[in-house]
Parts: C-alpha cells; structure tokens; sequence
C-alpha cells in the first residue's frame, strides 16, 4: 500500500484492514496508522488500570508487540479493538503481579504535574474557579474513587474500566476478557455495588 | 436484580425495562439496589475525562516494534 492510497483511503479502512495490510503486507505505514487510532483511548485505559504513566507506556509498546507476535492467532472476522484491550489487559495484569512481587504499589505523581497543582501564589489569589477549597475537596473525592477502583478485584476493575471509561459495549468487553457476557453483567453489578460501599464508607470517614 | 446494569446503560428492550420499572415501584429493596449502582456510576463519572499521551509514543512505539520485527527475520 502506498503513501498515496494510504492517505485517500485512510477514513475508509478499518482496522482490522489496517491489521490485515501489516501482517500480509508488512505494510509499517498501516501498523502506525493503527498505534495512532489507539494511542489516547488505550493509553488512556493503561494509565487508569496501572496508575503510573511511565509503566503506562512500556504497557502499550508491550502490548503491540504482543500484538505482533500473536498476529497469526488473529482470525478474520474477529475484531482488532477487544483483541487489543484483551492483549492490554493481560500486558496489565502481568506487570501488577510483578511489582506487587517487588515492592507496594505506589501512587506516582509527575514532578510537573505536582508543580502545576501547587500553582503560584497569585494564581491561588486569582483561581475564581472553582476555589482552592472546592478543588481540593474534588481532588480528595476523585483519589476516594481511584481507590476505591483499584480496591477492587483484578477481574472487576478492568470490567468497570473497559466498560465505562473506554465505552466498550458488554459484548466488547466480554469478548477482551475472554469471559462470557453474563458474567461481565454480574461482576460490573457486584464492581458498582462494592465501590458504592467504598466510596460511601470513605465520605463518612472523611465527615 | 440482573437486569439492573443493562437498565443503566439503557440496553433493555421496551418490554423488559417497563417490566423492571413495575418491578422496581413495588420493590423497595430493588429500588435501593438501582439507586446504590446509579450512585457508584455517578462517582466514577466524577472522575477526569481525558489524559494524554505523552509526545512521540507512537514513534517510540513503532521503533520498539521495528527492533522487534528485525530481530524475527
């Protein structure tokens, strides 16, 4: 496929066509085009799942390249997205289980990030919206539920994650996990219920 | 209540969500069960949309794969 018909066809070609283009083809220009569709949204789902963007990014390169070295596995008539997010989700589980071997997980917070945060003194007197207070309390509130997220059992927080940051449907969700779709209804029920439960223990305690 | 997730995400036929919501006006221990899953939804929502990817991961990526593929061949 050349540069030429690779950038007129682009809007029309799926990914699985992408995909099917790289693996008889060795088309490089079509496998880029595929880690571009995927960048942010599977990025996106990694730095949620793990919490720590720099093990975020060796996740997704080791997700493509699992991706790659499976690709015979990849029978047409099946679809990229919750292959990847099953490949990804795998890629995850692995690197949680090895450092949950070598030391607690940690909370990681880029040095820029915590900088900007702080802010300065006159961008505190000037922050109109919300108020230093309102922000804090959001901020406190959000790292309650991503706690309360990353408490929960493997197999029911990448559920909640695929199903409702990532947008994928049950079937799609049900088809990364290799798990049947009944099961993926039961454990997003039981998952919501729980984190209601953290979530509402953790605004008592913090009253 | 194992409808209760599809009645969330709005993925009940007519039929079977006016069923649960006839269900759920005579079932108060439903109800709460439905109002404890929209509020954990809710929470989850609260949480920020967007993060982004830090510049060149494709590039990074793509080359990591490359290295990969020459070691193969």
């Amino acid at each position: 496929m050349s540069t030429a018909s690779l950038v007129t066809e682009e809007k029309e070609l799926t990914d699985e066509q992408l995909f099917e283009s790289f693996r008889t083809e060795g088309d490089q220009e079509a496998l880029v085009e595929l880690i571009r569709r995927y960048e942010r949204p599977l990025y996106r789902y990694l730095v949620r799942y793990c919490g720590d963007t720099t093990r975020a990014e060796d996740l997704f390169q080791t997700t493509f390249a699992r991706v790659i070295e499976r690709s015979d596995q990849f029978t047409a008539g099946r679809r990229i997205k919750p292959w990847l997010y099953g490949i990804a989700t795998h890629c995850a589980i692995d690197a949680r289980r090895r450092a949950a071997r070598q030391k607690p997980l940690e909370v990681q917070v880029d040095d820029e990030d915590s900088t900007s945060r702080l802010g300065t003194v006159l961008e505190l007197l000037t922050d109109r919206e919300p108020a230093p207070s309102a922000r804090l309390e959001r901020e406190e509130s959000q790292a309650a539920i991503r706690a309360a997220v990353d408490s929960l059992p493997e197999d029911w927080r990448s559920i909640v994650i695929l199903a409702y940051y990532e947008g994928l449907t049950l079937a799609e969700t049900a088809e990364a996990l290799n798990t049947p779709l009944g099961t993926v209804k039961s454990r997003l029920h039981k998952a919501l219920l729980a984190l209601h439960r953290k979530c509402s223990g953790s605004d008592m305690a913090g009253e | 209540m194992s409808s209760g997730i599809e009645y969330l995400l709005s993925l009940l036929d007519d039929v079977t969500r006016s069923t649960l919501e006839t269900t759920l006006r005579e079932d108060p221990g439903l109800r709460a069960e439905l109002m404890q899953l929209m509020e954990a939804v809710a929470r989850l929502r609260q949480l920020p949309e967007d993060v982004v990817p830090p510049p060149g991961l494709v590039e990074r990526t793509h080359h990591r794969l490359l290295i990969s593929l020459r070691r193969r061949t």
